[in-house]
């Protein structure tokens, strides 16, 4: 009976076809194996882009709701000084730079121009600070209003033009 | 011999200013102007005869105050100095003021005038 049957597999070479079918069975799986790794590798690349791209936005978003926060309170310091609230206006002064130093410094990944602006007001906002207060400190009013609100106006005018930028931005995202 | 970091800076300023390439504003002081940079700022003044260059930090604090006679005994030539500063000044507020700006437009302006003229001129 064995005799016989291994006569077959010797007569039709059953053996070597088996082996030749085990080895494209293993490579199939082995291909199969590596597609599911490649697969779960993308996915997780997918996942860690579109949570990069969604971090992205938010801080975009983040950004373009400071900066409107900034351009009120410039607006509520031309109307303080209009109205001379000097000791109002240098704390206001010193709140808002140190707001727009932590703006700048949250946000490395805005262009060297957009940091120059920030960086711009913030030195406006020191140069007025040391100027009304050193004009306090000699018992004077501190000079030429319209020229202090001509600046800041200037300083709107870069921060919208920014803002106009990061908003533009913002919906390249979508 | 190198120049000292300030007497390069200076020199680049002004080189940068002359040519229309830096952009400065005015300030709440008529007689300083202030180009920002990411961060950095820099202010040129007059005060009197003389002209000086402040650099400001990142938070808006004083970092170096220079005028043309401390920059005229760092290159050892105090009338080069003052013409570097009077330069840098002058085109500052140039600059500050947009003139150059108005008054290419306003040729701009002029030119195509002119050539609205020569459109009218028959053949």
């Amino acid at each position: 009976m064995l005799d016989r049957l291994y006569k077959t597999l010797d007569l039709y070479h059953l053996g070597d076809i088996a082996s030749v079918l085990g080895l494209i069975v293993s490579i199939v799986g082995f291909i199969i194996t590596i597609w599911g790794v490649w697969r779960s590798k993308t996915a997780a690349q997918r996942a860690e882009e579109s949570s990069r791209r969604t971090h992205e936005a938010m801080t975009a978003m983040q950004s373009i709701v400071d900066i409107s926060a900034v351009l009120a309170a410039l607006e509520e310091i031309k109307r303080l000084h209009r109205a001379s609230e000097w000791q109002l206006l240098l704390v206001r002064y010193g709140s808002l730079r140190a707001k727009l130093v932590a703006l700048k410094a949250s946000r490395p990944k805005l262009k060297e121009t957009q940091h120059a602006v920030l960086q711009g007001t913030i030195q406006h906002l020191a140069n007025l600070e040391v100027m009304v207060d050193r004009a306090l400190a000699a018992s004077k009013t501190p000079p030429n209003v319209p020229r202090l609100n001509s600046v800041i106006s200037d300083q709107i005018d870069k921060l919208t033009e920014l803002l106009t930028q990061l908003q533009r931005e913002e919906i390249g995202y979508g | 011999m190198a120049d000292h970091p300030t007497v390069t800076l200076i020199r680049k300023l002004h080189e940068r200013t002359t040519a229309g390439r830096l952009r400065w504003e005015e300030t709440a002081d008529s007689s300083v102007f202030q180009a920002a940079f990411p961060d950095y700022a820099v202010q040129i003044s007059e005060r009197g005869e003389d002209y000086y260059l402040r650099i400001f930090d990142s938070e808006g604090g004083l970092i170096d105050d220079i005028g043309d006679v401390e920059l005229g005994s760092l290159i050892g030539n105090p009338r080069e100095a003052l013409v570097i500063l009077r330069e840098t000044f002058t085109n500052a507020r140039r600059s500050a003021k947009g003139l150059d700006r108005a008054v290419r437009s306003i040729l701009d302006a002029l030119g195509q005038d002119d050539n609205d003229e020569d459109d009218d001129i028959p053949p």
